[in-house]
C-alpha cells in the first residue's frame, strides 16, 4: 500500500514539474486573456454558460465568488470574469 | 482531536474578525435547481419523482462566503429535507481558500461539479457514487475542513484541494445500519445520496455524522488544466474506518480517483464534444476476522461522451444533445454485497435554454451473480432546470 502511494505521489510530482515547465514556455497566459474568453473557458468546462443578463451586478459578485471557490478560479480569472459580466449586463 | 478543535476555533474566529472589520455591504443570491422524473423499469410500475435543491449564497465581503444547498424530496408521502452542503469559505489569499462545514467531496469531481440535475447530462448517476445504487465507493460530501485554490502556471493551471473530515465507516454487522440510512432503490436523480448498506457487511458507509472513531480522514485532489478544454486529476482519501474499541478498530481504507474531462467546440464536427470519465479504486484492509476475512478491494468507473451540434443552422438541431455513458462496478467476490454490474445508458437531451433541459434516456444494466447474470432496462424521462 505504501509503495503504491509513493509511486502515485512520484508520478504526480513528475507530471506537475513537466506542466510547470511547459506552462512557463507558453505565449498566452491566463493573465493576458480577456474576461469574455475566461468566462467561456471556465464556466463551459462543467455546464452551459449563463448569459450576463441572467443576474444583476450584485448577484454576479456572489455567483462568481461561489464559483471561484467551487471551480478553483484564480484571483485574476475571477476578477476579469466579473468585470466582463457586469460590463455585458 | 484537540488540534482539530483548536484549528476549527482559530479559523472561525479569524473569519469572524475579518467580517466585523469589513466595510462592504453583504450580498446574497438564491440559486439552485429542480427536476421531475418519470422512471419506467421493466419489472416495476412507472414512477414520477421530483427534487428541489435551492442554493443559498451570502457574501459578507469579497473574501468571505457562506454557501448552502438544501435538498427537498418526497419519500413515502413525506417531504425529506437534507443539508447537501453548508460551509463558510474564506479566501485567505490568491492561492489559499479555506472552508469549514459540510462540503461536496473535493476528491470526486463528479459529485463536486457534475451532480446537479441540469449539469449531469444523463438522468442517472454513475455506478459506485451513490448508496442507492447498491454500493458506494466514494463519498459525495465531507464534514470537516478544506483548503483549495487554483494556481496559474503559464497558459495552464494547477488546481488543488486538501481536506480533513469525519471519514467513512466500515460496516461489520449485517443488522447494523450505522447511520440510520439504509440503502434503497437505484437513485436516478443525479443527486448525492449518502448512507449505509443495510444487510451487507464489508462496504463503507459515507454518511459521516456521527463519526465512528476519533481519527479523521485526509483526502484531496490535484488537477491539471493542461489547456482550457482539458482537465485531468488525481484524488485520494485515506482514513481509519473501524469503530473505536472494537476488533476492527485498526482497519483503514485508501481511495484513489483518476478523472478526465474534455470539452471542445469542434467546427469540423459542427458542434461541441464533451468527454468525462472517472476511475475509482478502493482498498480496505483485511482485518482477518470472521466474515470480513477477504481482500476487500473494489473498483468503479465510467466514461461518458456527449455531442451537441451547435454549428448546424437548424435551431432545433442546435438544441439537441446526444449522450452515451458506460459505467461499471466490481466488488469483492466474498462480500455479501458482491453484485458486479455494468451498464450502458444512451440519452437524447433537448435544451429549452442554457439551464433548462428535457432528457430521455434508456439504460440497460447487467448484474453478475454466482448463478449467472441478469439484465434490466430502464427508461427515464427528466425535465431539469437550473435557476
Amino acid at each position: 500500500m505504501k509503495n503504491k502511494i509513493s509511486k502515485i505521489l512520484f508520478v504526480s510530482l513528475v507530471v506537475a514539474f513537466i506542466l510547470i515547465v511547459l506552462g512557463c514556455a507558453a505565449d498566452l497566459t491566463n493573465a493576458n486573456k480577456p474576461g469574455a474568453l475566461l468566462w467561456g473557458e471556465n464556466c463551459g468546462r462543467c455546464h452551459n454558460v449563463r448569459p450576463p443578463s441572467s443576474l444583476t451586478d450584485s448577484e454576479w459578485d456572489v455567483a462568481v465568488l461561489h464559483m471561484r471557490t467551487r471551480a478553483n478560479l484564480t484571483e485574476t480569472e475571477a476578477e476579469k470574469i466579473v468585470v466582463f459580466l457586469k460590463a455585458a449586463n | 482531536m484537540k488540534k482539530v478543535k483548536i484549528l476549527i476555533a482559530f479559523i472561525l474566529s479569524f473569519m469572524l474578525s475579518q467580517s466585523l472589520m469589513a466595510q462592504k455591504e453583504q450580498k446574497s443570491l438564491l440559486t439552485g435547481y429542480g427536476f421531475t422524473n418519470l422512471e419506467i423499469e421493466s419489472d416495476d410500475p412507472a414512477q414520477f419523482k421530483i427534487g428541489f435543491n435551492p442554493i443559498f449564497l451570502w457574501s459578507i465581503n469579497n473574501n468571505i462566503l457562506f454557501e448552502s444547498e438544501l435538498e427537498f424530496e418526497i419519500e413515502d408521502n413525506s417531504t425529506v429535507v437534507v443539508i447537501e452542503y453548508a460551509q463558510i469559505m474564506y479566501i485567505a489569499n490568491a492561492y489559499m481558500t479555506f472552508g469549514a462545514g459540510k462540503f461536496l467531496s473535493p476528491n470526486n469531481i463528479f459529485s463536486e461539479r457534475y451532480h446537479p440535475a441540469w449539469i449531469n447530462k444523463l438522468p442517472n448517476m454513475p455506478l459506485g457514487l451513490s448508496a442507492h445504487s447498491g454500493a458506494q465507493l466514494l463519498a459525495g460530501t465531507q464534514v470537516g475542513l478544506q483548503v483549495r485554490s487554483g494556481i496559474p502556471v503559464g497558459s495552464s493551471k494547477i488546481v488543488y484541494a486538501l481536506y480533513v473530515s469525519n471519514g467513512p465507516a466500515l460496516i461489520v454487522d449485517e443488522d447494523e445500519d450505522i447511520h440510520g440510512e439504509g440503502g434503497g432503490d437505484e437513485d436516478p436523480h443525479g443527486e448525492i445520496e449518502e448512507g449505509g448498506h443495510h444487510g451487507a457487511t464489508g462496504p463503507l458507509s459515507f454518511s459521516n455524522i456521527p463519526d465512528n472513531n476519533s481519527d479523521k480522514a485526509i483526502g484531496g485532489r490535484i488537477g491539471f488544466i493542461l489547456f482550457p478544454e482539458l482537465e485531468i486529476g488525481y484524488g485520494f482519501e485515506t482514513a481509519r474506518v473501524g469503530t473505536d474499541d472494537t476488533e476492527f478498530s485498526d482497519v483503514r481504507s485508501f481511495n484513489n480517483v483518476v478523472d478526465l474531462s474534455y470539452v471542445q467546440d469542434i467546427k469540423s464536427l459542427a458542434g461541441k464534444v464533451d468527454v468525462r470519465s472517472q476511475f475509482t479504486w478502493l482498498n480496505v484492509d483485511n482485518p482477518g476476522i470472521d466474515h470480513l476475512n477477504y481482500e476487500n478491494n473494489s473498483t468503479a468507473w465510467y466514461a461518458q461522451f456527449a455531442y451537441q451540434p451547435y454549428y448546424i443552422e437548424s435551431s432545433f438541431l442546435q438544441n439537441l444533445e446526444f449522450v452515451v455513458r458506460y459505467d461499471q462496478i466490481d466488488l469483492p467476490k466474498e462480500a455479501e454485497l458482491n453484485t458486479d454490474q455494468n451498464r450502458i445508458t444512451v440519452g437524447v437531451n433537448y435544451w429549452l435554454n442554457h439551464s433548462t433541459v428535457i432528457k430521455f434516456a434508456y439504460g440497460n444494466i447487467t448484474s453478475e451473480h454466482e448463478d449467472g447474470s441478469e439484465s434490466e432496462s430502464t427508461l427515464i424521462f427528466q425535465i431539469a432546470m437550473g435557476f
